[in-house]
């Protein structure tokens, strides 16, 4: 227990990243986490409150915030802004219905002030499913290409099997670490890959 | 920073006043605006007017984003006494459009131009190309409704799919898979679907078959739901009864008078080998707008002798359906 702990243990703090999982009920955000984590997806209720979940990525730590997306939800987002590096936002790609909705949420939040500067990920969620809303349209949908205040990114992903989830992970770990710790960008970047 | 503890403090404290005395006020203006009696508009309206100068008055402490959202909710509470005001006098109806402001000029320095896609795959392909099938059963009424309504899910060979129903009014759909013994119908069986969205269903039975996802549902108003399901939300509707198979636990919100069946036996036989494969909790309801200990009084189980037999009017004739349909749905009974 000398300096040379504390200091280690300082560096290791440096290397967390804290994530925020929000989205519209029903988009699967807890599925997506469950299944990164490779626990049971098949019995999972609607959120009430709050889950998290600390793993670990590459050379980073994530702690992951998955917050319901309830409407009688949503107003208490706002209390898990504070000190976000990414925002992940999560999309029932089959949801038609709500995408004026779906886009009205993320355009409300990319306003406050506590998360300026946090990466954007926006997960395509549910493609799987057939007639869902590709990536491309989903970035239309919820116009993207007008977001000029947060770097971002959609990646269209499934969290029933899994696919595209570590990419999407690792995009938004490359950008949170180009940002925040210049120096070890190296280390973290041939973990990302160029094709998603 | 002891200023700065302190005016978070505050804030948070008239967050709490604010949305207490706001929600009052919204719960007192509707009653007014359905009963359309005049006796107190004018102290709800200086109400509303004191709540007005509360939240001005607090614009130093709050944060841009509680600010807000306080500022939307206080419009949308003047627009409803605006409403009621002027419904009272007599004057036509008439609906604010509310135009979202866009503040575009504010942007953090930091991040000048968008690196957005350069990461992940490129888009050549212009998004009008590829539009993506969209399996929709909509605006129908008085009609017998099944699978083989809906042209593009019968086309498809994919293996999962998903489905919008929407606008329904007195229908009866039954969307079961076909049963096999009717040989040359074997290979038009369709994808079976994963997942559901449900909005604006009036008068209606829909019999759903068991599905691997979930089903959400906005807007339905005296009808009988039937479906197996992993998750199950449902969203501002009235007289509903819901008879569910589902291993989580299902919710309701902005909801009244829903009543909760189990999964009916009769369709047991859509599962392999005739049981579900896990415990049913279709009772374990949570409602998200009544967040307390006590019991919800949005929702119930439904009663024994509330319980229809369904499979008697799956089996009915179409020309039937519209003498037979008023029978089997919730009878509507205002508390």
């Amino acid at each position: 227990m000398g300096l040379l702990t504390i200091i280690r243990k300082n560096r290791l703090k440096e290397k967390e990243m804290r994530m925020l999982f929000l989205g519209l009920d029903n988009a699967g955000k807890t599925t997506i986490l469950k299944k990164l984590n490779n626990e049971d997806i098949t019995s999972i209720s609607p959120t009430l409150g709050f889950n998290i979940k600390t793993f670990v990525h590459g050379r980073y730590t994530l702690n992951i915030w998955d917050v319901g997306g309830q409407r009688t939800l949503r107003p208490y987002w706002r209390n898990y802004f504070e000190q976000t590096d990414a925002l992940v936002w999560v999309v029932d790609s089959g949801d038609r219905l709500r995408m004026q909705d779906c886009k009205e949420e993320l355009h409300n939040l990319l306003q406050e002030d506590r998360l300026a500067g946090a990466s954007l990920l926006v997960f395509a969620n549910k493609q799987d499913i057939q007639g869902s809303m590709t990536d491309t349209e989903i970035e239309q949908a919820l116009d993207l290409p007008g977001i000029k205040s947060h770097e971002w990114s959609v990646v269209s992903c499934s969290a029933v099997t899994g696919k595209n989830l570590l990419q999407g992970l690792d995009w938004v770990v490359a950008n949170i670490a180009s940002r925040l710790y210049y120096g070890s960008i190296l280390d973290a970047s041939n973990r990302t890959g160029s094709s998603v | 920073m002891p200023e700065a503890v302190t005016g978070l403090g505050e804030a948070a404290e008239f967050y709490t006043q604010f949305q207490a005395t706001r929600s009052a006020l919204t719960v007192t203006l509707e009653a007014q605006r359905l009963q359309m009696s005049q006796s107190s508009t004018q102290a709800l309206a200086s109400d509303v007017a004191k709540l007005r100068k509360s939240l001005v008055d607090a614009t130093t402490i709050l944060t841009a984003y509680d600010q807000r959202q306080c500022e939307e909710q206080m419009s949308a509470l003047e627009a409803l006494l605006a409403e009621i005001r002027a419904s009272s006098a007599q004057k036509p109806k008439f609906s604010f459009k509310r135009k979202a402001a866009q503040p575009a000029g504010i942007q953090p320095a930091s991040m000048p131009t968008r690196t957005g896609n350069e990461a992940v795959s490129a888009h050549a392909v212009p998004p009008q190309l590829l539009p993506s099938t969209f399996h929709t059963l909509s605006s129908h009424s008085h009609r017998s409704l099944s699978s083989q309504d809906i042209p593009t899910l019968r086309l498809s060979d994919s293996s999962q799919s998903g489905l919008t129903i929407a606008d329904l009014d007195h229908c009866l759909v039954d969307l079961r898979p076909a049963v096999p013994n009717d040989t040359a119908q074997v290979t038009l069986q369709p994808a079976p679907l994963t997942a559901l969205h449900i909005r604006n269903v009036l008068d209606s039975i829909l019999v759903l078959p068991p599905l691997k996802g979930s089903v959400i549902l906005h807007n339905v108003t005296r009808c009988v739901v039937v479906v197996g399901c992993h998750q199950f939300r449902m969203h501002t509707s009235t007289d509903v009864h819901v008879y569910l198979y589902i291993p989580s636990g299902p919710i309701i919100e902005d909801c009244s008078r829903v009543a909760f069946a189990p999964y009916p036996a009769f369709l047991r036989s859509m599962y392999p080998d005739g049981h579900f494969p896990l415990n049913n909790t279709y009772s374990a309801v949570q409602d998200f707008s009544h967040i307390r200990p006590t019991p919800s009084p949005n929702w119930s189980l439904l009663e024994d002798k509330a319980v229809v037999d369904l499979e008697a009017i799956l089996g009915l004739p179409a020309s039937d359906l519209n003498f037979a349909l008023p029978l089997y749905l919730p009878k509507t009974s205002p508390q």
